[in-house]
């Protein structure tokens, strides 16, 4: 049953269009991360589901029940803001308290006592805000939004204000307590990292549309349009032209290289539905950690080292190649091998690749 | 802006219109007639009639000395409050404020008594080295003049160039220093073209207050030596020609709107220098090192603080001596019921002029105030910069001018107020506002909009947001600006003694008075109850300031 549907939604700010179509919908007790470059839409998609703003067109039915008319105090959706937004000068528990009180039906005292136990933050109820580091101050934010049980939890870039290793921790809580309340909940981010490790399925945004929705593994392995590729992982990308289709395989030359490529796993959904035929233009995506360096195969490169950056149980090593740049990340124990200068030969496997037809 | 808001905003265009801009047009048109049709002879007779030439160009020179006083004096002040740390640091940092609530006659009067022929600091001198005359000729010259200025606007200079200062980001010294950059090449190369901001829009600052300043003026000037403001109170009030008394203010105010442009060209530069991630760091000012560099600032400090609390510990001690004997006498004399020849009212009615205006005048500045705030910050129509510009400009037009505007071009039809203290009480309003929309639009903007959104979806209906969220954060900004607003209205003398009627008296009308009347002791009890008045809505301003609100830029 899904408990948020959003359809053909769009909202322009004066000339800039800052929603062209934006279409999903979100399950019961499911966790949706929208993951888009900033001024990709995916905050204004969040505040038009909050009442903040109205939408131009579109439909937003929560429960079954449109909500495009209803002031924001009045959809029960909790927001979690990016700069925290805590009342000022209020202390924890009557930030915590604010939206409870205003919901009859809780009983105000154990909602706060309940909620700082669940964000692990007891007997800061008498701290005011400035007394808290930023961290804390995330924690208390979200109790806050989820004291009025709302049916709905919107999250803001909550962790972006953070630390790495802080937001590493932070974010694992909050994916445990929205499992724990089996709460629906829709998270922007920019970073894909937080995208990949939290949702259930992920929205990838660009320029007011989404160019892909589903799971992490599915976004991460099989990116459906060339901008997904390039936003989401590190991947190597090469301009060419499709010389041969056959026995299941591609050819793709790129500069004077031919590569091969195994038309099943090479293909996106757009150019399967459609042929391939030789003479087309084509993007070829390779993912760093499927260049490999150790021993030739197909679609082999010859290059040079320029670089090997150490990055603890991984490296990444620059190269520098007829056909450009290339990254590639081996393990440390290869990389340790490889000096700055040296001649290697870079390669990988047909099923490695990926195609866009270039536009 | 939504259409209810939108309505507000035009209601306070047409009365601002009213009382305000129509008012002054008038008396500009008057500057520009001649028996009924346009002319520019009054003009003529300004320019080159060699008294108001002398006026015009001792006012600017006046002015000009002020300046450079102020900024001898509150540079080195700023410098120690950047560079070193001592007790009292931030007292004094607040401190710098109380000009701003100071009324300029009670500062002429404790310069009088302190520097006078015999002042404490005469007769001091006199007995340390035995002097038979006293030896300093300061009051009623332009030297009185220019000292005066000083001590009301050093501190500006002080407040401005140490927040500046402040604001630089250490890592640009340390940066030139890292690339070779000795002491006094980075002092020259960096800091001071990173406060020319600073210093350029605290000088113009200083240069309007002094051009325009009227009491301490006509209180120190003496006979000889008079600004254009105390020449068109001549003109006007005494010998009663609103045609050249018009046409020297639209010199006036030509000159002050130009001079309001250089400043406001100035403090654009401003904002963009306060970045610093880190503070500048400071050394104690008081450690056992003894040095030649100490010396000096220990001389700084005491003829500061000499000639800082000189002046206003002098009234405190006249308010309190009756030929020789400490007394409460003089207060007793203000508090009466009676008649006093000198004020031509009882001085117990001037107290209550005074508070009832300062009254009307806060309940019509602070939501004239309050919306210029919110237009200035919410708005998007095109022009708004402009126009904002225009609704400030009771800023750049004198105090005396805005007094003469309201009885000139205000007094009958249709608000019937000539002669009444409502009269007075729209002037202050008029020259209060632009403070109160100063003090309310930083606190507006620092309001994290997202606040009310996060209210709202937690269920607050927007006018619970409002009171439950919006009001506790500017409440006390509010109040701020209503405390300033009222103690500018109590110690403002210039527009007030344009509107003066017999029995229309306020408390520094009644200072000028008695002091002119040489009754020393009557007008420092006086004086003393604008010191009180003001050194309230001085904790008022420094406490909630220093919650976070209000008075970062108060000018």
């Amino acid at each position: 049953m899904s408990d948020l549907v959003v359809k053909g939604l769009a909202k322009s700010f004066g000339d800039v269009r800052a929603l062209r179509e934006i279409s999903f919908t979100l399950g019961q007790g499911e966790f949706l991360t929208l993951l888009g470059p900033s001024g990709c839409g995916k905050t204004t998609t969040l505040r038009l589901i909050a009442g903040f703003e109205r939408p131009d067109a579109g439909r937003i039915t929560l429960g079954g029940r449109s909500i495009v008319n209803d002031p924001p105090e009045d959809r029960q959706i909790g927001f979690v803001f990016q700069t925290y937004a805590l009342f000022p000068h209020m202390n924890v528990a009557k930030n915590i308290a604010y939206g409870a009180r205003l919901n009859r039906s809780i009983s105000t005292k154990r909602r706060v006592g309940e909620l700082l136990d669940l964000v692990d933050l007891k007997g800061f109820e008498r701290r005011k805000p400035a007394e808290l580091s930023s961290g804390q101050r995330q924690r208390i934010a979200l109790a806050r939004a989820l004291a009025p049980q709302p049916r709905l939890l919107l999250l803001d870039e909550p962790l972006s204000a953070l630390d790495a290793k802080l937001r590493e921790s932070l974010r694992a809580q909050i994916r445990h307590i929205q499992q724990e309340l089996a709460l629906s909940t829709l998270y922007v981010t920019h970073d894909q990292e937080e995208a990949l490790s939290l949702a259930d399925r992920i929205a990838v945004m660009h320029s007011g549309t989404i160019e892909q929705i589903a799971t992490p593994q599915q976004v991460y392995e099989h990116p459906q349009t060339e901008f997904v590729a390039s936003f989401v992982g590190r991947a190597n990308r090469f301009s060419g032209t499709v010389t041969a289709t056959k026995d299941g395989l591609i050819s793709v030359k790129v500069g004077e290289f031919l590569f091969s490529l195994i038309r099943e796993e090479g293909l996106s959904d757009d150019l399967r539905a459609s042929q391939v035929t030789p003479g087309d233009h084509v993007s070829l995506f390779v993912k760093e950690e499927r260049l490999q360096l150790r021993e030739v195969r197909e679609n082999a490169i010859s290059a040079q080292v320029v670089l090997v950056e150490y990055r603890g149980e991984m490296s990444i090593v620059y190269l520098k190649t007829q056909i450009g740049s290339l990254r590639a990340r081996v393990s440390t124990r290869q990389a340790t091998t490889l000096s700055t200068g040296s001649e290697v030969n870079v390669s990988f496997s047909p099923s490695a690749g990926l195609l866009f037809l270039a536009s | 802006m939504k259409k209810g808001g939108f309505l507000v905003f035009i209601g306070l265009l047409a009365f601002l219109g009213l009382v305000f801009y129509q008012p002054l047009f008038s008396v500009l048109r008057r500057g520009l007639t001649e028996g009924g049709r346009w002319s520019l002879s009054p003009l003529a007779t300004i320019l080159t009639d060699s008294y108001f030439v002398h006026i015009i160009v001792f006012s600017l020179k006046q002015a000009a000395l002020s300046t450079l006083l102020s900024l001898g004096i509150g540079l080195p002040g700023a410098y120690l409050l950047t560079r070193y740390s001592f007790p009292g640091k931030s007292a004094i940092r607040s401190l710098t404020v109380v000009p701003f609530v100071l009324p300029a006659v009670v500062v002429a009067l404790g310069f009088i008594l302190f520097f006078g022929e015999s002042g404490w600091l005469n007769q001091w001198l006199m007995s340390v080295f035995h002097l038979p005359s006293p030896p300093l000729h300061i009051l009623y010259s332009l030297t009185g003049i220019v000292l005066a200025h000083a001590f009301y606007n050093a501190p500006i200079v002080m407040r401005l160039v140490n927040a500046s200062w402040e604001g630089i980001d250490p890592e640009i010294e340390e940066a030139a220093a890292s690339l070779g950059a000795g002491g006094l090449r980075r002092f020259v190369g960096i800091t001071i073209p990173l406060l020319t901001p600073a210093l350029l829009s605290s000088a113009a600052l200083v240069f309007i207050f002094s051009f325009l300043s009227f009491p301490i003026v006509l209180a120190l000037g003496g006979a000889r030596y008079a600004t254009i403001e105390v020449g068109i109170y001549t003109l006007i009030r005494t010998l009663l020609d609103y045609k050249l008394g018009s046409a020297l203010i639209l010199v006036e105010t030509a000159l002050s709107l130009s001079l309001t442009y250089v400043y406001l060209k100035a403090e654009g530069g401003f904002a963009t220098l306060t970045q610093g991630s880190r503070r500048v760091a400071t050394c104690p000012l008081f450690s056992r090192k003894a040095s030649m560099c100490k010396m000096v600032i220990a001389a700084y400090i005491i003829i500061a603080a000499v000639f800082f609390l000189g002046p206003i510990s002098s009234v405190l001690v006249d308010s309190l001596r009756v030929r020789g004997q400490w007394s409460v006498e003089s207060y007793r004399q203000i508090f009466a019921l009676g008649y006093n020849p000198f004020l031509g009212v009882s001085p117990l009615r001037t107290i209550l002029n005074s508070l009832f205006i300062a009254g009307i005048s806060t309940a019509i500045s602070l939501p004239v105030g309050i919306i210029i705030a919110m237009f200035a910050v919410r708005s998007h129509l095109p022009g708004r910069r402009l126009l904002e510009a225009i609704l400030m400009a009771p800023l750049a037009v004198s105090s005396v001018a805005i007094g003469f505007a309201v009885l000139y071009g205000l007094g009958g039809a249709p608000l019937h107020v000539r002669g009444t203290l409502i009269a007075i009480a729209l002037a202050h309003a008029i020259l209060t506002y632009p403070f109160v929309v100063r003090v309310i639009r930083p606190v507006l903007e620092g309001l994290d909009q997202s606040l009310v959104e996060a209210a709202r979806s937690l269920g607050a209906s927007p006018i619970r947001a409002f009171f439950e969220v919006i009001l506790p954060l500017i409440g006390p900004g509010i109040l701020v600006a209503a405390v300033f607003g009222f103690a500018l209205s109590i110690g403002e003398m210039s527009a007030t003694i344009m509107l003066m009627r017999p029995g229309l008296g306020t408390m520094p009308i009644a200072v000028y008075s008695l002091l002119s009347a040489r009754q020393f002791g009557a007008a420092s009890a006086m004086g003393m109850i604008l010191v009180v008045v003001a050194g309230i809505a001085f904790l008022v301003i420094d406490r909630l300031g220093k919650r976070g609100v209000g008075c970062r830029t108060l000018w």
